[in-house]
């Protein structure tokens, strides 16, 4: 079974004097969350635009599921979903009659996946409404409802969460994780928002002046980044003692003031604190620290604007 | 091509703005008809006179259906499900053209029903049918021009500006001295032959002409296309 859904190789691409993508490599694996992080005019949209069929490489191949070509690419897009730039709306319309543009347009037969795919984003109940009546972030919301329409196997999104309120933005990143998760759906996700990225995705890719500088997945950049939970303990002895017994690591670092710093758990503090609890060791403090995801982004590429 | 054609006719009929031009356009007509029915002999010749000077409707009418999809990106939504860019064009064209046949015809089809039983006069047949292809291809042409410049200029203010030139050349071209020789190779211009009962040549001329620069115009648009950058 093939588990490459897109594969770049030495993409290019050039405008007049100024070189968008250089010789870009890329291999996604199905069922993955990508980060794509880079500086503004970086390529990263310049790159997903190629993915969604708006523009074309100067050099280099593209494939799809394993199919290349124009018509094999072609092809293969009715299977994904996409939200580049800012979304594409009918602003004299309702959200439901955008939708259902799309539906006509894709040939879905099921009439039902409207009313499913607006409750997933949160605006079922937006009746009459018209979209130039939209606040900016329901307007976000409803182009990924556009981009989730035909259920499709491989999500591009392009800042999906600009314009959301911080609920938007959890309940979103909660949508992404549900989809990879129910569906097996591969997602790329472009953004500046490094710590919500952060977040959400189980890979980065980091892209620095139309080249690819840097792939990494999750556990690899919170070692890069030498995340860990930072514990200080009143009882060092029996604090080690619950590590090793019900925690069954030996990852960490002790250190003179009492604190502890464990290298792994990361994702689940919660059974980190509910050990120490039930071993009866006094927690005076326990947190996730270390370099960000941003802090790391500029270590990679250097300060100055950056998105 | 069909789902796309379903997505394009959802699009126009649930517009606001369409069922107002076909207002427009029957408000506009009918008040004109009061005008050319002592210029013309019968009421077929006096709904057909004023119908160059519709052209304007269909400037109003391409401004609206063209310059939304490039100014909103929608047209990108298209091609990223995996349509074909010519696909896409068809889709729009063939709407577009068919939208202003009805709204250019439908005025002429009321103002014959209801003219015909206010003036109690009763149009002849074969009169419609010997005229129905050369108005009909004339039409689809100018919608066609529609369409070129859509394509061409993109954006709203440039589609308006274009859009009123070529309505002011044809204002002109058609009150003219040479209003007789243009109106034989202006598509639109065909209705205003026919009302004035000045049609020298066969229909198959006219609707030749008029298939000319329905493929000139086409093929320009086409290109445009083409090159366009749709976000």
């Amino acid at each position: 079974m093939n588990t490459v859904v897109l594969e770049a190789q030495g993409i290019t691409k050039r405008y007049r004097e100024t070189l968008a993508l250089d010789q870009v490599d890329l291999k996604l694996e199905k069922g993955r969350i990508y980060g794509f992080i880079g500086k503004n005019g970086a390529g990263k949209t310049t790159f997903l635009r190629m993915i969604t069929g708006l523009s074309f490489p100067t050099e280099g191949s593209l494939t799809l599921w394993g199919k290349g070509g124009e018509k094999g690419l072609q092809e293969q897009r009715k299977r994904i979903g996409s939200l580049i730039e800012t979304p594409a709306l009918y602003p004299y319309m309702t959200a439901y009659q955008n939708m259902e543009v799309q539906r006509l347009q894709r040939g879905i037969p099921d009439k039902s996946v409207i009313e499913k795919t607006l409750k997933m984003v949160g605006l079922a109940d937006t009746g009459k409404k018209k979209v130039r009546n939209f606040s900016l972030g329901m307007r976000q919301r409803l182009g990924i409802a556009i981009a989730l329409i035909n259920t499709p196997e491989f999500l591009v999104l392009d800042e999906p969460i600009n314009g959301l309120d911080p609920a938007g933005m959890v309940e979103i990143r909660n949508l992404i994780k549900e989809l990879n998760k129910e569906y097996g759906m591969t997602i790329l996700i472009s953004s500046h928002l490094l710590e919500e990225l952060h977040n959400t995705a189980t890979d980065f890719i980091f892209i620095d002046s139309g080249r690819i500088i840097e792939e990494l997945t999750y556990e690899e950049l919170n070692e890069k980044c030498k995340q860990h939970i930072e514990i200080k303990v009143k009882d060092m002895e029996k604090a080690v003692m619950v590590m090793e017994e019900k925690l069954h690591t030996d990852n960490f670092k002790t250190l003179p003031d009492g604190t502890i710093q464990l290298f792994d758990h990361l994702d689940d503090i919660e059974s980190v604190a509910v050990a120490f609890s039930e071993a009866q060791v006094l927690v005076v403090g326990l947190a996730v620290t270390g370099d960000t995801l941003e802090e790391y982004f500029i270590s990679k590429v250097g300060g100055g604007s950056h998105d | 091509m069909i789902n796309l054609l379903k997505a394009e006719f959802y699009k126009l009929l649930h517009s606001r703005y369409f069922p107002g031009l076909c207002l427009a356009q029957l408000i506009y007509s009918t008040t004109m008809l009061r005008d050319s029915l002592p210029k013309t002999s019968n009421l077929f010749y006096a709904t057909l006179w004023y119908l160059p000077f519709s052209y304007l409707i269909v400037v109003v009418f391409m401004v609206l259906y063209f310059a939304n999809d490039y100014e909103e990106r929608t047209l990108f939504l298209y091609i990223t499900a995996g349509n074909k860019r010519s696909s896409v064009f068809l889709a729009k064209t063939i709407t577009f053209v068919v939208a202003c046949l009805f709204i250019m015809i439908l005025p002429i089809v009321l103002q014959l029903m209801i003219g015909g039983w206010i003036l109690k006069e009763t149009v002849d047949p074969a009169l419609i049918r010997q005229y129905i292809g050369i108005l009909l291809m004339g039409q689809a042409a100018t919608g066609m021009v529609g369409v070129c410049l859509a394509n061409l200029f993109k954006k709203t203010g440039n589609l308006i500006t274009a859009g009123m030139i070529t309505f002011i050349a044809i204002v002109i071209a058609l009150n003219g001295k040479a209003a007789q020789l243009l109106s034989a190779v202006i598509p639109i211009g065909h209705a205003f032959r026919i009302a004035s009962e000045t049609i020298t040549e066969t229909s198959g001329y006219y609707m030749g002409i008029s298939a000319g620069w329905i493929v000139v115009m086409g093929i320009l648009a086409l290109i445009a296309f083409y090159r366009a950058d749709l976000k």
